[in-house]
């Protein structure tokens, strides 16, 4: 019997956490709500700018103004970021919550496997899920292309970075509260607090200045705001970037049983 | 607890449990709990429901956060840290990830256990797993998910485990072969503490026994030992010093 267990492989435990997603029903439930969501927009926003690009037919100056990024992969995205707001938060929580609930918790944190490598495990497979779920967006740009309409790369990939580092963020939040909370529901009701929050504070922001407007900075929406005027802003990335990892560190802090709360406050 | 003498396990004290107290809000679970564990003992940890077995064991494996007192190894204090290189602890009534085949879960435990192959088809052969590994964990009964758990347990290369109620929801038959099974963990060396409410069941297959009642250890020690300490008539059995005691 060995005394000093070497630290445990990370490709059983990704197994794991891929093979529970895709075991489970909420990425499927979010795939099949997802894909009429982003079909939908896809089409309404194809319709809507082929109605304004009539008119530049005979005035060629009005062509220039016209933007495929703005006219069809934002609003494409529209349907995609309403999703992954309101739905993705009960795929990250799942991965947290069943274990949970079902006890398997208890016997994954006595495995030989750091915290931060079970966490990251599970993130890497909301990672995973992210990329199932862009697979309508793909498929609407591809369709574009296919119609003879124009991909700027570097926009395209600005867009899809940003709305890749919000669903990083949405999932580190929904991480957080599964950790924090006893129960799926409780956790989802704190992380859509969070992501509505968002919503009200944008609302609040647009009819008041001052403190307001001072807080919407805080809105999760105001982070994608730049990705979707086709800028790279680094410091919009980097604050993403921490914010994402700061929830995932208390998530590490705040999951394991048996930590006395005393420990877990002072991180 | 005769059947065990061939084996009986050396006075090498492995884990300490010292004045453990544990409360949940104003109800006290755990008082002032301390006893001492033998290098390759099984222990039995007996009493009435509601007497703290659960939460005691929950309490030594790190689960659940001691109000006072400590666990010490071989005389130091256990850490967190070494707490997962030395014992692992089998809940009772958990089912873990429900929607994956049994396969996949003892594999997943194999593996991050860096067991060979064979020893999962061992444990597979001598649990008689065979008819569950292709169903999900939440489809099994009763009797096959807890060989699960026990499978899952014994995949943990630790010197202790700590096991709730480990034969619960098996017939006379089965808890026999799983108690063959768990004596041939203690004769290669393992450590086993068992939290077990039938009597008869930790009769058979444990050294000695700790009697809890309301969060308290009332007795500790074999089953003559625990008759002398509860001044009963020679010849009595455990049932007797259960009712004495707790």
């Amino acid at each position: 019997m060995r005394s000093h267990e070497p630290l445990a492989p990370l490709a059983p435990v990704l197994r794991k956490e891929i093979r529970e997603l895709a075991t489970g029903n909420s990425l499927w439930v979010l795939m099949l709500l997802l894909s009429p969501l982003v079909g939908y927009s896809f089409i309404q926003a194809v319709a809507l700018y082929a109605e304004a690009s009539r008119p530049a037919l005979s005035i060629p100056e009005l062509a220039r103004q016209l933007s495929p990024f703005d006219g069809i992969l934002v609003p494409t995205l529209g349907g995609f970021y309403l999703a992954i707001t309101l739905l993705f938060p009960f795929i990250a929580i799942r991965l947290v919550a069943a274990e949970k609930a079902s006890g398997g918790l208890k016997l994954l944190v006595q495995l030989p496997y750091r915290l931060t490598d079970l966490v990251a495990a599970k993130f890497v497979a909301l990672t995973a899920a992210w990329l199932v779920a862009l697979i309508p967006v793909l498929s609407a740009l591809i369709g574009w292309a296919f119609l003879g309409g124009h991909l700027d790369i570097r926009e395209t990939a600005t867009l899809l970075l940003g709305h890749f580092l919000y669903a990083l963020l949405i999932g580190a939040i929904s991480f957080l509260a599964a950790a924090l909370t006893e129960g799926g529901a409780t956790s989802a009701i704190l992380a859509l607090a969070v992501t509505l929050g968002s919503w009200v504070l944008d609302f609040a922001a647009l009819d008041r200045g001052g403190v307001s407007s001072l807080l919407a900075v805080l809105s999760l929406t105001s982070l994608l705001r730049p990705f979707e005027q086709g800028l790279l802003s680094i410091p919009t990335v980097l604050a993403m970037l921490i914010a994402t990892v700061g929830f995932l560190a208390l998530s590490v802090i705040w999951l394991p049983p048996g930590t006395p709360l005393k420990r877990k406050l002072s991180g | 607890m005769l059947q065990m003498a061939e084996s009986m396990p050396t006075e090498d004290v492995l884990m300490a449990v010292c004045g453990i107290h544990k409360a949940f809000g104003d109800q006290r679970a755990l008082a002032d709990v301390s006893f001492e564990v033998f290098t390759g003992e099984i222990l039995g940890v007996i009493g009435p429901n509601g007497a703290g077995k659960t939460t005691l064991l929950e309490c030594i494996a790190g689960l659940l956060p001691i109000d006072a007192g400590e666990v010490r190894w071989r005389g130091a204090p256990l850490t967190p840290a070494e707490r997962k290189q030395r014992l692992f602890y089998v809940p009772e009534s958990i089912s873990p990830y429900p929607d994956q085949r049994s396969a996949e879960v003892l594999r997943f435990f194999s593996e991050a256990n860096r067991q060979p192959p064979r020893r999962l088809d061992e444990l597979v052969g001598a649990l008689s797993l065979e008819p569950a590994l292709a169903k999900p964990v939440g489809a099994l009964s009763k009797g096959y998910r807890r060989r699960l758990l026990l499978a899952l347990g014994l995949l943990a290369p630790r010197s202790m485990l700590l096991m709730d109620e480990p034969f619960d929801g098996f017939d006379l038959r089965q808890a026999r072969e799983v108690m063959g099974l768990l004596r041939d963990e203690a004769l290669h060396g393992r450590t086993l503490v068992l939290s077990i409410h039938q009597l008869g069941d930790a009769r058979r297959i444990c050294h000695r026994l700790v009697l809890l009642s309301a969060g308290r250890v009332v007795g500790t020690g074999t089953e003559a030992e625990l008759v002398a300490f509860a001044r009963l008539p020679m010849g009595s059995d455990l049932e007797e010093v259960f009712l004495a005691l707790a």
